[in-house]
């Protein structure tokens, strides 16, 4: 995994990266390089991840069903009432964390009117 | 903004499954705020980020995890973007999945662009990503695009997740929030293009099973089967494999708006899968094709 990663890093337009691998609970493969040798770089170093970041939604969703507090079957309005304005107010937590409420884009929403086109545009471009 | 959303959520909205890229991660933090951090004491600061780490623990995750407004002085690294280079520049064995990337970009510029409507590649990817290098937006709230984390730290929730909410004799997460989490993986095309199976905690399956046999499937979920989880626009992977027991992390700072199916991650994917395979051969008498150390490596 070792050669394979330094491979990875000459081969491909690669700058900074971090590998790290758990197997059967035990750290195998921790593994990070920055070709610039960006000494401030390591394998501590916090990165976007952009929409890896979804799943850390789901693992906070399921902590509060792990509480009782939240069931994936639950109507979204159940516990944000105002959700339920225009038409929303049948949309599961599910629906949500399957991508299929209907929220897909901003164009449904008023964030071009509360940001700049431009600003906003960047976000979606973005992610 | 959610609150404002007018009725032009299409009546059949349940029959499509389309990447919510910005909202979902948005209604998750009211989900949190409303459950959960209401019922605290008004902290200053608190928000997603702190949440997440709470619900698991600060001592389990050892390290930073998730940036939040509690880490204000917490350096985070700049992004770069590498859309000019070619990907797979010396690799003439990749040659092939250099074509498939590239017919992307077009039609993101196209007029069924969807989210990349009105920006071109050319003028705006500079600005995109400084955009996303100001500390401002990395302190925000926006789960779903702008978690600041590293490898080590996901790849030890990931672990987590791939030994059923236990990490080294610990339990994290109950076997039924857990099991819950990760049940009825329905099989969805996501938006009209590539075959997903995401479970009811919003967690998809990766798989070829059910899957099209086409170049974009193929991406998508060739090399990664079994992994549970998603990944991140430019190249990141937080994934975890439950049959193996397997918490996977890929962290790059350089972005490649091509590898719209992160592969450059998926090469590692595909070796872990290729030495357990091996390893649990080798444990059932069989002979290993890889040996067990090549995967115990520790260190720079």
């Amino acid at each position: 995994m070792k050669d394979l990663f330094r491979s990875e890093m000459r081969t491909k337009a690669e700058e900074n990266a971090q590998l790290c691998i758990y197997y059967q609970g035990q750290l195998v493969v921790d593994l990070w390089a920055s070709k610039s040798n960006d000494t401030d770089f390591t394998a501590d170093s916090l990165v976007n991840v952009f929409s890896s970041g979804k799943s850390l939604e789901t693992l906070a969703i399921a902590s509060l069903v792990d509480r009782g507090l939240l069931n994936y079957n639950d109507q979204i309005a159940d516990h944000w009432p105002e959700f339920a304005g225009n038409g929303k107010g049948s949309i599961t937590v599910a629906d949500l964390m399957r991508h299929e409420a209907g929220l897909v884009s901003l164009k449904y929403t008023s964030i071009q009117k509360t940001c700049s086109k431009r600003i906003s545009n960047k976000i979606v471009w973005a992610v | 903004m959610i609150e404002g959303v007018r009725a032009r959520i299409p009546k059949d909205y349940r029959k499509r499954r389309n990447y919510h890229a910005l909202t979902r991660g948005w209604v998750v933090n009211v989900g949190v705020r409303t459950e959960d951090l209401s019922r605290r004491a008004p902290v200053k600061g608190l928000n997603f980020g702190f949440y997440v780490k709470e619900s698991f623990k600060p001592k389990f995750m050892g390290r930073k995890i998730v940036h939040s407004a509690m880490d204000l002085g917490a350096i985070f690294t700049p992004i770069a973007l590498n859309i000019g280079k070619t990907i797979y520049k010396n690799n003439t064995a990749k040659r092939k999945k250099v074509n498939v990337v590239r017919r992307e970009p077009s039609q993101a510029e196209g007029k069924h662009s969807g989210p990349f409507r009105g920006l071109s590649f050319k003028r705006d990817r500079e600005e995109v990503v400084n955009f996303f290098n100001q500390a401002i937006i990395a302190r925000g709230e926006s789960a779903s695009f702008n978690a600041n984390c590293s490898a080590r730290g996901l790849a030890k929730v990931a672990a987590m997740m791939a030994g059923h909410g236990s990490f080294q004799g610990k339990e994290y997460l109950s076997e039924s929030a857990w099991q819950a989490l990760h049940a009825h993986a329905e099989q969805k095309s996501l938006g009209g293009t590539v075959t997903t199976h995401f479970t009811q905690g919003g967690l998809n399956l990766f798989t070829m099973i059910g899957s099209k046999k086409n170049a974009i499937d193929r991406s998508l979920n060739k090399g990664r089967g079994g992994f549970y989880g998603w990944m991140g626009l430019g190249g990141s992977i937080f994934q975890w494999n439950t049959e193996h027991n397997i918490g996977f992390a890929f962290v790059p700072t350089s972005m490649h708006m091509m590898d719209l199916y992160n592969e450059r991650g998926k090469v590692y994917q595909e070796e872990a899968l290729h030495c357990v395979k091996s390893i649990r051969q080798r444990e059932r008498g069989g002979q290993a094709a890889c040996d067990k150390t090549v995967i115990n490596i520790v260190g720079k």
